[in-house]
């Protein structure tokens, strides 16, 4: 009996505890907002690196005024990131004019902050990956392709850094999907500059792949974010200035583009945050406005909602909520750092997007400033090749009489022992493997530099 | 002294258990370090010991008798549903407006189908396990009559001529039975491993789907078969294949007529798994044959690019043929198809255009209109005779889920009154049968391992070409350790755990919990059927027991001693006929890293082909004909063809009863 009055007790608790939860949630996001604050006179070209931005808290059930400015001591702070158990706060920030930009994180509990990186090029947006590491955005400089951004890997000390993509690219905005991936957007620097895309690869920097690709004058430089009814969402900015919410299928990204603010008419937006299942907060500017503010955009009519926060003198961006979310998948590596190569097999050299076969003699590999071989495929189209691994190549398909067949293929690499794989060159990325020994996997793969040296030799004699 | 002594031992006794302790500490440690290689897991005795055990008084304690319904059928009214329960051994009649069973009836082992007489007064029900079909008066409820049809029956359909047609599955041919005698009228070859049978409109036709790929050449796409059955001759008039797919679980035909629509699973096992994004490993999808004259066959996937739906297991079609719902078992979501939709691609197509969509993994956005989520393991399906409810037997949650087919919303389900806890190998079921541990769900544990036993495919999951791997059987392992081809894993902890993410699942690893489920789900649950080659008199046969002889021979035939090491007893002797042991029996070739290999366990090994680490040898009788020129793998060249198929009789009767103790 005394059992009986105990759990119905428990029970009324928790029913009460429940309705109160669910009630609170239904009016917004419990906790507080954190944001990235701009002065108004800087432009969105200038928002990756901007002078005087500042991270700053807010609660949202109080009206505008009730700032928190969390990174006080910077010269410059920007691109908050909440880790998965909502207690701590990773940024770029810059201490003075005189220094770079590096990631640091923030305890929320007590507002102590520790620098992850140490470094002399400038790191950038990062976010946190779900064994405990961090992926961000670093400066490089390559003799031959010039500066870019690639992305890294360290632990929360700074140790262990990693590079993990090697593009001639700039790399940034990094996120991680809870399949374990991170998506970031990747524009080409070299040989020309091309229009942005968003990849997909594993932590490690394997299997990178085209996620999402945009049209020709489409500049992307905010985060994605994950919806939990299997979208994803991003800003695009075309050359006409026109910045549209984006929303496309996680399960088919490359086929399924939807603009989800063309209701919003003339307003602009940068970046967004899913704060719950039917409603994001969007960082937009209106017609009458120049600064960006905040606002709740609801997903369901997709309309812009009422405003949050705005300010003529700042623009807010980077809207997140310090709330824990679930931890997305581990995925375990196969980057072997004692090997110095990997390996790519391609099923069907010869295979394009509309399903026919080009006539292809051979193959070359290309790195950014020297022919590193030419393959011959095998009769099935297919080539296996062993190539240096976190070196940059593309692949060039030329026809029997020396034509070039096809314009060089993307930036890919491999990392120490990754065994890579396409299914052609410009293939339709929805398509399946055919079910099919390939006949150089019966061989085994060509080494280039030896194969390089073979053609050399030849050519001499 | 008798002081001193009580002294002595108060300080010896605490000594004498703390190093005890220490020692036994150290060595649960080393111990479960070595049987699990170093992963981190808590260290839980009952891992290994307790959740694993099949028999005794803590696993009757830890361990619940589950239902498991299976397929389900509808009666004409609408008014009953018959489920089997395949763990249940019964047939459950279940009144769908009260939401509850009303009468449960014992039936044989592994109870796979349920069909109903013409005038819906009797049900058969398959039992798989116990090789017959049982008749059951629905209106006393009672077990009336035993039908014996092939081995291993499973789907059944029954025509207006009042004939029974059944899917033998292990003897991999369809038996037609007189209703009216009960008895066999005639047996017909299907493919490999028949599952399900579909009856066109006006019973013209029969389609009789199958699991396993025909015979084919080493390393060459596999070939399943849909065997077409003229309806008034009872004769096989076609025979349809399906190209790199298999696992084609069950067949239904759209009441036009005009499609024949069988669930299968494309396999990628001849492409190297360099990485199982973009489908490299497995997709999964539907078969269509166009039933009219030259009508071509056509796969279409289910899945998506980012998101896989795996092991589809039963298909239904709306009474006015517009929209056909596939269950998908390993992914716990139903798909709606229009139909219309395949038709319109099936119109517009050519030959080159269905090669492309077999693989396009795009293209079920524009036919999937709905993806319904249910229970753990959704089996079989049924419609309401009007169409607008929607049954799903939830395999492994005891229950059974109803949708509305108009608004697609989930209804009230119906509890079957299984066990309602949910018990450590209960888990590791679902597990088992869930592809959510493989990155974007492409494939489950039982993708591979359908029922716990293997799909007789061989992959190359190093991705290079090198250490091809013949998928072995998980059924009655224990005793059996070690594991993998090359004998490395000492325990299925080992096989299970992080080189398993790594290599298979590519995604992040079972924690320790789950970890303990699979392993205790593998080792105690998934045993052989019946071994048909033991006749069931406790006898070997004559030409068995010459087989024993041969198997357990000393001496050749001309008379010179067999070392050791070359005798059949040697490595694979009782109870789980392998010493547990690796050997180089020449087998190794130089794309095999290693050339020694684990003595596989032979138990039930009759429906393992095919056979050797890397399936070279399609039958038994290849492995010494072909792969044995020197006599490695046990001295056999001596025999005569006679003797040699005596030994393979022998050795196809081999399975976990007591079978050496036969004479």
């Amino acid at each position: 009996m005394r059992n009986m009055r105990r759990y119905a007790l428990a029970g009324l608790v928790l029913l009460v505890a429940g309705s109160l939860f669910f009630s609170g949630s239904k009016d917004g996001p419990v906790g507080p907002l954190i944001f990235t604050q701009i002065p108004a006179g800087i432009g969105s070209d200038d928002w990756i690196f901007p002078r005087n931005a500042r991270i700053v808290s807010a609660d949202l059930k109080n009206s505008g005024e009730s700032f928190h400015v969390l990174t006080e001591e910077f010269w410059s702070a920007r691109a908050p990131q909440i880790s998965f158990d909502g207690s701590k706060m990773i940024f770029s920030g810059r201490q003075s004019e005189n220094s770079t930009w590096q990631i640091w994180q923030m305890d929320l509990r007590n507002r102590e902050v520790h620098q992850v990186t140490r470094d002399t090029f400038n790191c950038t947006d990062p976010a946190y990956l779900p064994d405990g590491r961090v992926v961000f955005s670093r400066a490089f400089e390559d003799p031959v392709s010039g500066w870019g951004y690639a992305l890294y890997t360290c632990n929360l000390d700074g140790t262990s850094l990693r590079r993990i993509t090697f593009q001639p690219h700039t790399d940034h905005a990094p996120v991680v999907m809870q399949d374990g991936r991170i998506l970031a957007v990747s524009r080409q620097n070299f040989p020309e500059p091309n229009k942005p895309r968003i990849m997909a690869m594993r932590p490690d920097g394997t299997k990178a792949e085209l996620y999402y690709r945009t049209d020709p004058g489409v500049i992307m430089n905010s985060r994605g974010y994950e919806l939990e009814d299997g979208r994803f969402i991003f800003l695009e900015r075309t050359e006409k200035n026109i910045e549209s919410l984006v929303a496309i299928s996680k399960n088919r990204p490359l086929n399924s583009r939807q603009v989800l603010s063309v209701n919003a008419g003339q307003n602009k937006f940068y970046s967004a945050y899913p704060v719950s299942e039917d409603r994001l907060i969007v960082s937009m500017s209106s017609v009458e406005s120049e600064s960006y503010g905040l606002y709740y955009f609801d997903l369901i009519g997709n309309k812009v909602g009422s405003e949050i926060f705005s300010n003529a003198e700042y623009h807010f961006l980077e809207p997140v909520i310090v709330e824990g979310r679930q931890r997305p998948r581990i995925l375990p590596t196969r980057v072997d750092e004692s090997f110095n190569t990997g390996k790519l097999l391609c099923l069907d050299a010869g295979l394009t997007g509309l399903g026919q076969s080009l006539d292809i003699h051979s193959i070359r590999v290309l790195s950014t400033d020297r022919l590193l071989g030419e393959i011959i495929p095998e009769n099935d189209g297919s080539f296996y090749v062993e190539v240096e691994s976190d070196v940059p190549i593309r692949f060039q398909a030329i026809d029997r009489d020396g034509e070039v067949l096809q314009n060089p293929s993307s930036w890919v690499w491999v990392r120490p022992n990754e065994n890579g794989g396409c299914i052609g060159c410009h293939e339709n990325r929805e398509l399946a493997p055919q079910n099919k020994v390939p006949d150089a996997i019966r061989r085994g793969p060509v080494y280039l530099e030896e194969k390089l040296l073979a053609l050399e030799k030849t050519t001499d004699e | 002294m008798k002081k001193y002594g009580r002294k002595i031992f108060f300080i010896v006794a605490p000594l004498a258990v703390a190093i005890v302790g220490i020692q036994g500490y150290r060595f649960s440690v080393a111990h479960v370090e070595y049987y699990n290689a170093g992963q981190p897991h808590s260290l839980g005795c009952v891992s290994c010991h307790v959740y694993p055990q099949r028999d005794g008084v803590l696993a009757e304690f830890l361990n619940e008798d589950y239902l498991s319904p299976l397929n389900i059928t509808v009666s004409p009214d609408g008014t009953l549903l018959f489920v089997t329960a395949q763990d249940g051994n019964a047939l459950l009649i279940v009144d769908p407006d009260q939401g509850k069973v009303v009468s449960k009836i014992d039936v044989g082992e592994f109870p796979h189908s349920v069909v109903l007489s013409k005038d819906s007064k009797t049900a058969y029900v398959s039992n798989q396990w116990s090789y017959n079909i049982s008749a059951i008066e629905l209106a006393s409820s009672t077990v009336v009559d035993t039908l014996v049809a092939g081995i291993g029956p499973a789907g059944m359909a029954i025509d207006d001529d009042n004939h029974l047609y059944v899917a033998n599955t292990y003897s991999s041919d369809i038996s037609v039975i007189d209703l009216e005698t009960g008895k066999e009228i005639r047996r017909l070859a299907a493919g490999n491993r028949p599952m399900s049978v579909a009856l066109s409109p006006m019973d013209r036709q029969a389609y009789v789907s199958s699991r396993r790929t025909l015979p084919i050449p080493y390393r060459t796409e596999p070939k399943t078969e849909l065997t077409i059955l003229d309806g008034k001759s009872k004769k096989i008039i076609d025979r349809r294949y399906f190209s790199s797919a298999h696992i084609m679980e069950n067949v239904a035909v759209t009441p036009q007529g005009d499609l024949a629509i069988t669930t299968l699973i494309r396999p990628k096992n001849l492409v190297p798994s360099v990485q199982i994004e973009q489908g490299w490993m497995i997709n999964h999808g539907i078969g269509i044959i166009e039933t009219r004259e030259n009508g071509r066959v056509a796969q279409f996937l289910l899945d998506e690019p980012n998101s896989f739906y795996s092991d589809p297991f039963d298909v239904v079609i709306a009474p006015d043929g517009n929209t056909a719902y596939v269950s998908h078992s390993g992914a716990d979501i139903i798909s709606v198809i229009d139909v219309n939709k395949i038709r319109e691609l099936l119109a517009d197509a050519v030959e080159s255009d269905l090669d492309i969509y077999a693989n396009h993994l795009g293209l079920s956005s524009t036919f999937v209109i709905r993806r319904l989520p249910t229970g753990p393991n959704p089996k079989g399906l049924a419609l309401s005779p009007d169409g607008k409810k929607l049954f799903v037997a939830e395999r492994l949650a005891d229950r059974l889920a109803i949708f509305d087919t108009e608004t697609f919303e989930p209804l009230d389900p119906i509890d079957l009154g299984g066990p309602s806890r949910t018990t450590v190998v209960r888990k590791g079921a679902q597990l088992f049968s869930n592809a959510a541990h493989t990155f974007h769900n492409q494939y489950s544990c039982y993708t591979c391992h359908p029922d716990g036993h293997e799909d007789g495919l061989i992959y190359d999951l190093t991705g290079t070409g090198r250490d091809l791997a013949n998928v072995q059987t998980l059924r009655d392992l224990p005793g059996t350790s070690p594991f993998k081809w090359n004998g490395k894993n000492v325990s299925v902890y080992m096989q299970c755990g992080m080189r398993f993410s790594k290599f298979v699942t590519r995604t992040e690893s079972f924690s320790p919990e789950n970890l303990d489920a699979v392993v205790a789900y593998i080792m105690r649950d998934l045993t052989h059927p019946p071994n048909p080659y033991q006749n069931g008199s406790g006898k070997l046969t004559p030409a068995q027991q010459r087989g024993k002889l041969l198997y357990e021979r000393t001496v050749a035939n001309d008379g010179s001693p067999i070392p050791e090491r070359d005798r059949c007893l040697t490595c694979h002797p009782p109870p789980n006929f392998t010493n547990r042991l690796v050997a180089d029996v020449g087998t190794g070739l130089e794309t095999d890293r290693y050339r020694i290999f684990d003595s596989p366990n032979l138990n039930n090994v009759y429906e393992s082909a095919p056979y050797l680490h890397d399936g070279r040898a399609a039958t038994l009788e290849e492995i010494w004909t072909e792969f044995n020129d020197n006599d490695e793998h046990g001295i056999v060249n001596d025999m005569t063809k006679s003797q040699l198929n005596d030994l393979i009789e022998y050795i196809k009767c081999l399975g976990p009863a007591e079978t050496y103790t036969l004479k």
